[in-house]
């Protein structure tokens, strides 16, 4: 088991410098550089010059990239050009509402989703079984931005529900936070659950062909001590792989419902990085999504040994 | 080929979705008949009306018929989905045929895919558009760059279960050149799976470049797509909800359509997934 970690934790690494040389490349492809591009058309060459030097552009690409990747590796990830302080601590500043989204939308997913897909699987090709199926197509085919301008219009435009946008730190109390952060959380959850309840489904269908589910209704065991302690228990390793999956689509998401709901977080940092071509926050912030993606990623697959005794032992 | 076929037929929800995809790139070819307007034509008196007689839809901002604009815009959402399928076909094809069936390519080009894959799609496409600029054609360049990957790992996954079949090896004793039995006797038992991935990328490409627009680096306004039309419609949400509500209607549409033909391929593939519609 040991040797399955080592072995885990040595590809993390590769991955993880593959990832950091095409998030420093990503944005060499401007240009020009990304000084004159920064700066605009107007600047003056001395202007340009003197920017390209505090970068560092002036130096060989390989150079940039080595003295880029291991500052990052120290946490460094250079100064925004725009907020006049350092990525890593502008990033830090907007985690908070970044977060609580991601957690609150991933626990909708899997509420909504896994039911669903169990659902389905039991009654297969029922109504229930249609119906869920054809939501979760429906739920794939939406634009997440489209569903959430929807619920703006229906929850805060028509009924004054809920705040249209913006956001309230926890600190100011959890009620207030919990309301700014509710619509986001739906639309971006309720689209991510159609992933998890079409994964469940299969899975379950899966373990339900098993002989020893068939042992079980055999010997007389209730139909739904079937489906929960011998089937859902058998098909938790394709769930989480599929958690994997929906991370760097909730990562993606959240700074889409950031924008719809103008939420101050990371999401929306990058969005308004991008605009003002503020090049170090949008690489630093692209290097975090992969990063928490790639480790999340790890956790989960380590998971599977605490679920699976047969992954443990091989 | 004719088994597909059938099972396609059978599938009514499938050919529904056949016919909605057909419906709407027959509307996006004949946008200059069917458009009541022109969609550049501004009309400041009537900015804003909401949908009527003479503006089935109703306008914009700019007093620009969003029926119009609609049908127009369904042109570039297709022609950017459409083109970003086909290359990322193409390449990932590529990219996994050499990667499943030479071991020493396949260290190189999967840690490379295992990089780009690690990003989430939507912001990697985000950074390389901010990087290169809004253009239609940087849109698909980017949306290319970051769909072609999965398919590649797709197509992969499904040499590998081939490559050490009894009828690669006979080939392979017998002295048959790699790239014949890649193309001739490989490629034919690739092509399902990866034409399942390459319809959910197209349903995705069209998702995407509204995405792009929604978040400031899409195709610029001056050319109408789903995605520009509502991203400048979000500034009048309140006043104007029509403009979004068609837009990503017509979006909404148009990517269920290519989904349900994705899940009937898939089904006639994957029969053990049946049962579903």
């Amino acid at each position: 088991m040991s040797q399955y970690i080592a072995h885990r934790l040595a590809s993390l690494a590769l991955v993880l410098a593959v990832v950091s040389v095409i998030a420093f490349i990503v944005t060499r492809l401007a240009p020009g550089d990304p000084a004159g591009a920064m700066l605009g058309l107007e600047a003056k060459d001395e202007d340009i010059e003197a920017l390209r030097k505090q970068l560092g552009l002036d130096r060989p690409l390989v150079e940039q990239y080595v003295r880029w990747a291991s500052l990052a590796l120290t946490g460094n990830l250079g100064d925004s050009i725009f907020l006049h302080k350092p990525v890593t601590a502008a990033i830090i500043e907007r985690l908070e509402p970044t977060v609580l989204l991601m957690v609150i939308a991933e626990l909708v997913a899997l509420c909504v989703g896994v039911p669903a897909g169990v659902i389905s699987a039991v009654r297969r090709g029922s109504w229930a079984d249609q119906g869920f199926m054809f939501l979760t197509l429906f739920a794939v085919s939406v634009p997440e931005f489209w569903l959430g301008l929807n619920l703006i219009l229906l929850f805060a435009v028509e009924l004054h529900w809920l705040p249209s946008s913006g956001y309230l730190p926890l600190a100011e109390g959890p009620v207030g936070t919990l309301r700014h952060l509710l619509m986001p959380a739906v639309s971006l959850g309720l689209i991510h659950s159609a992933l998890i309840a079409r994964m469940t489904r299969s899975a379950m269908l899966e373990v339900m062909s098993q002989d020893y589910i068939r042992t079980a209704r055999a010997k007389g065991v209730r139909p739904r001590s079937i489906v929960y302690r011998h089937a859902l228990k058998n098909a938790l390793v394709p769930i989480i792989t599929v958690i994997g999956l929906s991370i760097a689509g909730l990562l993606g998401g959240a700074t889409v419902a950031e924008t719809v709901f103008a939420i101050p977080g990371v999401g929306l940092m990058v969005v308004n990085a991008v605009s003002r071509r503020d090049y170090p926050v949008i690489q630093g912030a692209l290097l975090l999504a992969a990063v928490v993606n790639v480790i999340v990623n790890l956790v989960l697959d380590l998971a599977y040994l605490l679920v699976d005794p047969r992954i443990r032992y091989a | 080929m004719r088994h597909l076929w059938r099972e396609l037929r059978r599938r009514k929800l499938g050919m529904a979705g056949g016919i909605v995809l057909l419906l709407v790139a027959t509307a996006a070819l004949a946008a200059p008949a069917l458009a009541p307007f022109p969609p550049k034509k501004l009309a400041v008196e009537s900015r804003l009306s909401p949908p009527g007689p003479v503006h089935l839809l109703g306008t914009d901002h700019l007093g620009r018929d969003v029926l119009s604009r609609i049908l127009y815009g369904s042109r570039t959402s297709l022609w950017v989905g459409g083109v970003v399928a086909l290359v990322s076909a193409i390449l990932g094809l590529v990219v996994g045929l050499l990667s499943g069936y030479f071991p020493r390519l396949d260290m190189v080009l999967m840690r490379i895919t295992d990089g780009m894959m690690a990003f989430p799609a939507i912001l990697l496409a985000l950074a390389i558009v901010a990087a290169t600029g809004p253009s239609a054609y940087n849109v698909i360049v980017a949306l290319t760059l970051v769909y072609s990957p999965r398919v590649g790992r797709v197509v992969r996954a499904a040499v590998l279960t081939v490559r050490n079949l009894e009828y690669v090896l006979a080939i392979e004793a017998m002295g048959g050149r790699p790239v014949r039995i890649l193309i001739r006797h490989i490629l034919p038992n690739v092509l399902a799976p990866a034409l399942v991935q390459i319809s959910i990328i197209f349903a995705y490409a069209v998702l995407a470049e509204a995405g792009l627009s929604f978040l400031g680096v899409g195709v610029p306004p001056e050319e109408p797509t789903w995605g520009n039309i509502m991203a400048e419609g979000r500034h009048y949400l309140q006043k104007a909800p029509w403009i979004t509500l068609f837009a990503g209607a017509a979006i909404s549409v148009t990517v269920l359509g290519i989904n349900l033909i994705g899940d009937a391929l898939r089904d006639a593939f994957d029969p053990r997934l049946r049962g579903g519609y």
